[in-house]
């Protein structure tokens, strides 16, 4: 599968890799953009969105998270394996939510880049997608 | 001989026995398309696209406002995109 680049920025003309994929919970499915981003360890989604897609953090892991503002401050996160399906394809991959309400939504080394291979594309503005980990779904089931 | 159908591509071979068979598994290339977002209007905003065409039809800086704006405008399940507040996290020149 092969995704366009976005032509998207703060004060910038250079489009971006994002991608639209959908994150599921147990009864709940939101349609989220995320930005491919191999300098990311994990998948990373401000919390509101797992507040919007009713994911359960109970149980999740408790992480540190640093890198993503300008402050140079750690903030809080939830480490969990979180369901997504992009195109006819799913997989589920570990997530951090971060506490922050400020928009934040990276697709990282674990949860993105381990499901995919990835071609990027800079002259064609296109990303390649082709699965590794992340299963075909059945349409006809 | 390649013959499409919906998203799929068939390929009709004859085969050795000399019967029609057809390949149903190649798929036709699909390339999605990313429209523009103006980012720079939108800093440290939410917004919520519409699906087929990535208009922004509400915007704000806490998500469920957004997400309910969306729907009272007839968008049930709209696109969620972030905006950063800053471009620190990208190397940007303005």
């Amino acid at each position: 599968m092969k995704i366009e680049y976005t032509p998207a920025g703060i004060g910038s003309t250079v489009s971006k890799p994002y991608v639209s994929l959908i994150m599921c919970s147990q009864n709940k499915r939101i349609y989220v953009d995320g930005l491919i981003d191999s300098g990311s360890d994990h998948n990373l989604f401000s919390i509101v969105l797992a507040e919007s897609c009713g994911i359960d953090l109970r149980h999740a892991a408790r992480v540190s998270v640093a890198g993503f503002n300008h402050t140079g401050k750690k903030n809080k996160g939830y480490l969990v394996p979180v369901k997504y399906v992009l195109d006819n394809y799913e997989w589920v991959g570990d997530t951090v939510f971060v506490e922050t309400e400020q928009p934040h939504g990276f697709l990282g080394q674990a949860g993105f880049f381990d499901a995919f291979n990835i071609l990027f594309s800079y002259s064609h503005e296109t990303i390649e997608l082709n699965p590794v980990s992340a299963q075909k779904i059945d349409l006809l089931k | 001989m390649f013959y499409a159908l919906g998203r799929l591509m068939y390929q009709i071979v004859i085969a050795k026995d000399g019967r029609l068979r057809y390949n149903g598994s190649m798929q036709k290339e699909k390339i999605i398309q990313m429209p523009a977002i103006d980012e720079g209007k939108y800093r440290g905003e939410w917004l919520a696209l519409e699906q087929e065409t990535r208009k922004v039809v509400a915007h704000g800086v806490i998500l469920k406002d957004v997400l309910k704006e969306a729907e009272e405008k007839g968008y049930h399940d709209p696109i969620i995109h972030g905006v950063p507040s800053s471009d620190i996290h990208f190397i940007t020149i303005e």
